[in-house]
């Protein structure tokens, strides 16, 4: 007896379009040659894996990547276009917000509504209906018209319905999104309990914290095909690649840098990374770039390996080199971490540290920087914004006399990308991690005690 | 594949959501059931007074069933107005709960036998006002009068196999609920439901006797108003053709399927 609950074989779906839509009645009805198809769309191609039994699976990829298509063929609402779904259990599917529930209907008489219309008994359902609306928390509401509630209420209502329904196989779809943090902590609980219990969970959302924390294995999908299935720490980096880069990741070729600059790298004594994958240069996307060029980009954990997925306190560290395509006097290079609603959260100059180059150079030359973060800021996932620019020789050996407008008004800026790569910070399963300071980011501070007995 | 329920599940959705589907249609307006009552009224009241009073066609003879015109009109209009109802209705049943099919693994005809199931517990009801009507009129009961809920009942299930087809068909083309609401009003006037049937021309009316909506119209007029049953053969095509209908529809439904999901 195999302990798959789920076999996903070679599946492939692909959406055809019409000229129009009596072209495809007459082509469903199977009177219309192959040719009258006007443009095909292969939505879904050769998707091959499985889910074992208590096994919670993440699914990640861009938008319009297949992922929900993929939902949906497992949970019957779609047909593949080949390709085979074996399920061994029942399989229960949250997809989107509203479930399918009936506007017209109250919260509790949709439970009931969908609920037989899942293959679930009214006594199955009269002994659920009491956790559910427990769960669900929406008060007075659930015996309301679901037209009133609120898109967080539609959330607690689905997520409370199928969560306490008896299945095998759990299938939720970008549910977390909505909902206040009080109601996806809750959420998350329930999913371990129901993890404890055995059932198996297919999860698609774009957070990667709940990726890194609730998957045992995680699998990327791009443009309908699967990039990656394997360990989750791997598919969320792969996937930041995949984000920034706007490519498909492919190992074997990613990994072959230029034969050239590898040579150099090993000859230099400044740490260079040696096996990572540099960023695409064309999509960096260096806006107005007159005087840099950039040769490379990494982005690295202190093994100097390719990582976009760090703990709090760990050290990022950030490699780049550019080529000088016209004199602007002391090349400068700065790094800033701006957070999901756009905040700068940090940012730094070489200029403002002592230990970068203080030297002007000519075009053709080339720099290297290594710009070294520790990571004491709360989880989250992070961009990464690279700006160049120069500034005379002359000003930075008057930095500690000029005050920060005369030294800004001195900068020639050049370019910046506001996307040059994106991280995230997440607590691991070891739980191992720095805990230094509650909030965004740990400021530099000092704490200190004197105990003050009653004399 | 995925689905994994079992149709006894079904079945008690299509009556639950069937009911469901009444009330909401009826006692979640302000005016309640009035407008289930007031609705097929006043279309008899309509037509009572322009063709009973101003064409008075009992006085010319064109009369061939012994009752009032008022209880003639009855009989036949108000099965016919539910099943019209109940036929464009139905015809966007699958687009209506797009909602489920896009979330849930059902099939599609599920929706449109639970919105027949709710015209039919609608038609049963004034199926009993109908007849509480024609014998105030002074129409005798007999014992035929008893058969005439099964008629109802495969005159429903006409609807059904008709409204199974064009339901995939509204999925494809949008304009099908039009075109039906269209061909609904064409079927009503080639039918004798609120004229005498002696009016029509005597070539047309062989064509009249076995039109295959009025078939059940008049068996119901023949049950109630003359007592007497309609003819085996009659009888049999109303047997036959819904479920030729609804075999037909099944097939397209299950045929057309993944289209269907596609394009909701």
């Amino acid at each position: 007896m195999t302990d798959k609950l789920l076999e996903i074989q070679n599946i492939y779906k692909k959406f055809y379009l019409y000229s129009s839509r009596l072209r495809r009645l007459f082509n469903a009805l199977g009177l219309c040659s192959k040719g009258s198809k006007t443009q095909e769309i292969q939505a879904l191609k050769d998707i091959t894996f499985d889910l074992a039994k208590g096994e919670c699976l993440g699914i990640i990829g861009p938008n319009g990547a297949g992922k929900s298509t993929l939902l949906k063929i497992i949970s019957g609402c779609m047909v593949p276009t080949d390709g085979n779904v074996i399920q061994r259990g029942r399989i229960l599917s949250l997809l989107e917000l509203s479930a399918g529930f009936n506007l017209s209907l109250t919260g509790r008489e949709n439970i009931f509504q969908s609920g037989k219309l899942l293959g679930y008994s009214i006594e199955e359902l009269d002994r659920a209906i009491e956790s559910i609306e427990a769960f669900a928390d929406i008060g007075k509401f659930f015996d309301l018209p679901i037209k009133l509630y609120s898109s967080g209420m539609f959330a607690r209502l689905g997520f409370s319905m199928y969560s306490h329904l008896p299945c095998e196989i759990f299938i939720i779809d970008e549910t977390f999104a909505v909902g206040d943090i009080f109601f996806i902590q809750k959420c998350f609980l329930k999913l371990e309990d129901l993890m404890k219990q055995g059932q198996s969970i297919l999860l698609v959302t774009h957070d990667m914290n709940a990726i890194s924390k609730f998957c045992q294995r995680a699998m990327l999908i791009n443009e309908g095909a699967l990039e990656y299935i394997g360990d989750p720490k791997q598919a969320i980096s792969q996937y930041y690649h995949l984000e920034r880069s706007g490519k498909r990741v492919d190992d074997s070729k990613s990994n072959k840098n230029d034969p050239e600059l590898q040579e150099q790298i090993t000859q230099e004594m400044f740490p260079w990374p040696e096996t990572s994958e540099s960023c695409d240069m064309n999509s960096l996307g260096l806006r107005n770039a007159n005087y840099f060029k950039v040769i490379s980009f990494y982005c690295c954990d202190q093994n100097l390996k390719s990582c976009n997925s760090f703990h709090p306190g760990e050290k990022l560290l950030v490699f780049y080199e550019v080529e000088i395509v016209k004199f602007i006097g002391v090349p400068i290079g700065s790094i800033a971490i701006w957070n999901e609603k756009n905040i700068s959260i940090y940012g730094k100059s070489t200029y403002q540290t002592k230990e970068a180059n203080k030297k002007p150079l000519q075009s053709g030359q080339r720099l290297r920087f290594m710009h070294e973060i520790t990571l004491s800021i709360a989880e989250g996932v992070y961009t990464i914004e690279l700006g160049m620019a120069g500034i005379p020789e002359e000003t930075l050996g008057q930095l500690d006399v000029m005050s920060d407008e005369m030294v800004h008004s001195q900068i020639i800026p050049d370019a910046v990308t506001n996307k040059a790569t994106a991280f995230s910070v997440m607590f691991g399963s070891t739980r191992n991690i720095e805990n230094s300071h509650h909030g965004l980011v740990n400021l530099k501070s000092s704490i200190k005690t004197y105990i003050s007995n009653k004399e | 594949m995925s689905g994994y329920q079992n149709h006894t599940n079904y079945f008690e959705y299509i009556i639950s959501a069937g009911k469901d589907h009444l009330k909401h249609k009826f006692l979640d307006s302000a005016g309640g059931l009035f407008w289930a009552v007031f609705n097929p009224l006043f279309q008899i009241i309509l037509f009572s007074l322009v063709f009973s009073n101003i064409f008075m066609p009992e006085k010319t003879g064109l009369n061939s069933f012994d009752a009032p015109y008022v209880v003639y009109l009855c009989i036949a209009l108000v099965p016919w107005l539910i099943f019209s109802e109940s036929v464009y209705e139905s015809t966007n049943a699958i687009m209506d709960n797009g909602y489920y099919l896009k979330k849930m693994p059902l099939p599609t005809w599920i929706f449109v036998a639970k919105c027949n199931l709710a015209f039919f517990i609608y038609s049963c009801i004034g199926w009993i006002c109908v007849l509480v009507f024609s014998f105030i009129m002074g129409v005798q009961p007999t014992l035929w009068w008893l058969i005439s809920p099964f008629i109802l009942l495969l005159f429903q299930l006409l609807a059904f196999g008709i409204t199974l087809i064009t339901s995939v068909l509204n999925v494809f083309i949008k304009d099908t609920s039009h075109g039906t609401a269209l061909l609904l009003q064409l079927i009503f006037w080639s039918m004798p439901l609120v004229y005498y049937v002696n009016i029509v021309p005597l070539i047309l009316r062989t064509i009249i006797d076995y039109h295959p909506v009025y078939i059940y119209l008049n068996a119901l007029r023949s049950l109630i108003i003359k007592g007497e049953c309609p003819s085996p053969l009659l009888l049999l095509a109303c047997v036959v053709i819904p479920f030729v209908l609804i075999w037909i529809g099944i097939s397209l439904q299950k045929h057309m399927e993944k289209d269907v999901r596609d394009i909701i």
